[in-house]
Formats: structure tokens, C-alpha cells, sequence
């Protein structure tokens, strides 16, 4: 064979053009990051559009909604408790204070039996707390703390701006990833790291609310900073989780009321 | 939350188990094109062909490859398939496939002096649209080997 023919050959075999040259992993990144981006500005608008309506809702609209949830809620509690008088009185005495917080729920507190340290309130204002709260926390201020932060999530309609948004974003992801499996998953797990973004912005709010109620009713904020110190005690959570997590880290939420 | 760190390990793992195959496979490729560089030659065109010499066998060579990409690969391509335009992750394995077809089919022809009419075609073999469909590529590379007396 003609020897420049052989080295024609021989080039052809090392410099393959029927391969792309661009490197894999950075194509990966690319993609994801525009997802990411289109993702995110779906959530501002969905964000925007829940936030417009629900704020401008009238009280009685909200309560037919509220209404509507209330049927799927059967707590299977126990009720008539000392722990749960004090945090009646608590209620009574936060409820005058805030306008948005009159004439609608009568915000029931129940207790749950369960060992975390947790307190939530359902769409309907109905307030519980679990045992291992209750077993762990006695002094008043505190409980004032947690029952108005829960009250602060009633107030600015958190559960309903939440539900809208998931309405919206999960019609137009379903449309974008119709039949595409990995598509799905993929938007699915950013849009997971998102909504968390904003259930911990919503967790904010409700602190401040409950730091300002605290501060009208005792003029101090004392016992929020003695919850939240103690919490982090009980949590060894390093701090870059907190990206992945409902709620702000600890540390944040302490420097937060402490600015106030 | 767990769905997303096993999502990224599953796609970092196969990522670098895959880049490794492939080189892995790219370099043998290119080990045994260049140790057949010389015979037999493979003509690709003529319908009919014509020779004075005298031809002591002709025989029907075949090369086969089935082969698919990683799940990193199959990955990106569906998230590209959004967007559209190349799918850079899958030219690799196609390329792959046809060079291992045709040098299998050249292979099997060891000793000949030409392949004449070869083709080469491409397959998917399992259902494209099932539940168990995996996403991969049959190709074949076929001629007639041509050996002088």
C-alpha cells in the first residue's frame, strides 16, 4: 500500500471526527443549570401569582377553603390537659393582639402523642402540639413563642400560598416532562430543593410575627432565645444542611430575633 | 431528599465507570484498526466487480455489536431531548458500535484479500416504546470476502 495513503489511514483512526469534542460533564452542568434557571423563574411567578390572589382574598373565601380541608383532618388525640389550659390562656391573650387572627378559626389546641419536639398548625387553624414538646418545655414565654410562630403561619395564610404554588408549578411540570422519566426526576428533585427554599423564607416570617407578639405581650424576647439556644443543643446539624431542610438552621433563626 | 444525593451518586458513579469503558474500548479499537490497516481492504461501493485473477473463495462475512450507553449517557440525552440539537453523549457509542462492527466483520475475514460490497446497518433489537426497553443499538457490517488463488 502507498505509504501516504497508510498515514492518511492512520490519521483518520486517531483524529476522530465523528465524535463531538465537548466534554461531557460540562454539558451535564450546563443543562442542569438552564433547567435550574427555568425552574426557578417558575417558581417566582407561581410565587407571585399565589401570593397576588391570597393576599387580596377575602376572609370568608378563606374560610370556605378552610372549610373544605377540614373533613381530612381526624386527630386522634387526647384533649383536657393542664399543659393544654396554659396554652389556651396563652392563645386567648395573642388572638385580640393580631386583627388577621379574629372571627375566623377558634384554633383549637390538641396534643399529639409523639416523642419529637414539634408544634404545627393544620390549614384550618387547628394548633397541636406533641408530647415531647410539652414534656420538655414548661416555661410560659416559650410556649408563647412557639404558639404564635404557629399563629403567624395562620395569619399570613402560609398553608394556602403553599398549596397554590404547588398547584400551579405542578400542572406546568407535568406538561414539560409529559413521557420523559429522567426529565421528571430531574425536575422534580430541583424543584424539591426550591419549595424548601421558600417553606424556609415562610419559616422566617412566622418568627418575626411570633418575636413581635412576644414582644407586645411581655416586652422582652427572652424565652425565644432560651427555645432557640436550647434547640440547638438538641441538634447537631451541621450548618450547610440547612439548604436541604424545611427550616432554617438554629443559629439563623436565633440571629434573626436577636436583631429585633 | 435522600432521592436527589442517590440520583447524583448513581450519575457520578456510572459517569466514571462509563469514561472509563469507553477509553478503555476506544483504545483497543484503535489497536486493532491500525494491526489491520493493510488487508483485507474493504470496498464499500461496486455492485458488480471484475477481476482477472483467479479466485480460490468467496464467503459471506459479518460483523456484529450490540451496545448501549450508561445511565449517565442515557441521562443527558433525555434531559437534552428537551432542548434538542446533538446528542454529543450517544455519537460516542454509536461510533463505537460501528467501528467494533466493521472490525469484527474484517476480522473474520482474516486472510482474504478483499471484502467487496460491504454495508453496514443499524438495529434496535428490544421494544423501543415497552416498559423494559433499554436504550441501545444492534449494528451489523456485512460483505463478501474475496480470497486469490
Amino acid at each position: 500500500m502507498n505509504k501516504s495513503l497508510e498515514e492518511r489511514y492512520l490519521n483518520v483512526i486517531e483524529d476522530n471526527v465523528n465524535v463531538g469534542k465537548s466534554n461531557v460533564g460540562i454539558e451535564f452542568i450546563i443543562l442542569i443549570s438552564g433547567i435550574a434557571a427555568l425552574l426557578f423563574a417558575l417558581y417566582i411567578f407561581a410565587d407571585a401569582i399565589g401570593n397576588f390572589f391570597i393576599d387580596r382574598m377575602s376572609d370568608e373565601t378563606q374560610m370556605k377553603i378552610e372549610n373544605a380541608f377540614s373533613y381530612s383532618i381526624n386527630p386522634i388525640v387526647e384533649n383536657r390537659d393542664k399543659d393544654i389550659e396554659v396554652l389556651e390562656n396563652i392563645r386567648d391573650e395573642i388572638v385580640p393582639l393580631d386583627k388577621k387572627l379574629q372571627g375566623k378559626s377558634k384554633f383549637p389546641i390538641y396534643k399529639i402523642d409523639k416523642k419529637e419536639i414539634n408544634a404545627f398548625v393544620t390549614p384550618n387553624g387547628t394548633i397541636f402540639f406533641t408530647k415531647g414538646l410539652l414534656k420538655e418545655i414548661k416555661d410560659e414565654e416559650v410556649l408563647a413563642f412557639i404558639l404564635a410562630h404557629e399563629l403567624g403561619h395562620y395569619a399570613h395564610r402560609d398553608h394556602l400560598k403553599t398549596i397554590s404554588r404547588q398547584i400551579i408549578i405542578s400542572a406546568v411540570i407535568s406538561i414539560f416532562s409529559a413521557g420523559n422519566n429522567n426529565l421528571d426526576i430531574t425536575i422534580n428533585s430541583i424543584s424539591d430543593l426550591n419549595s424548601l427554599n421558600y417553606s424556609r423564607k415562610q419559616e422566617k416570617e412566622a418568627d418575626l410575627y411570633a418575636n413581635k407578639i412576644v414582644y407586645k405581650l411581655y416586652g422582652r424576647n427572652t424565652g425565644a432565645v432560651e427555645f432557640f439556644k436550647f434547640l440547638e443543643k438538641k441538634d447537631k446539624m451541621p450548618e450547610y444542611l440547612q439548604y436541604f431542610s424545611t427550616h432554617p438552621s438554629t443559629k439563623q433563626r436565633l440571629k434573626l430575633i436577636q436583631q429585633k | 431528599m435522600s432521592d436527589i444525593i442517590l440520583l447524583l451518586i448513581v450519575l457520578g458513579v456510572t459517569f466514571i465507570t462509563g469514561s472509563i469503558i469507553e477509553k478503555k474500548h476506544f483504545e483497543n479499537i484503535k489497536k486493532r484498526e491500525i494491526a489491520l490497516i493493510k488487508k483485507p481492504i474493504v470496498n464499500f461501493g461496486a455492485k458488480t466487480w471484475h477481476t482477472n485473477k483467479k479466485i480460490k473463495k468467496i464467503e459471506l462475512v459479518t460483523g456484529e455489536c450490540v451496545i448501549s450507553g450508561d445511565y449517565f449517557k442515557n441521562f443527558v440525552a433525555s434531559l437534552k431531548n428537551f432542548f434538542g440539537g446533538r446528542l454529543t453523549t450517544f455519537e460516542s457509542v454509536l461510533d463505537r458500535g460501528r467501528r467494533e462492527a466493521v472490525l469484527r466483520m474484517r476480522e473474520k475475514a482474516r486472510g482474504a484479500n478483499f471484502i467487496i460490497n460491504a454495508r453496514i446497518e443499524s438495529v434496535m433489537i428490544n421494544d423501543t416504546y415497552g416498559q423494559e426497553s433499554v436504550p441501545q443499538c444492534a449494528i451489523i457490517a456485512y460483505g463478501t470476502a474475496i480470497t486469490y488463488e
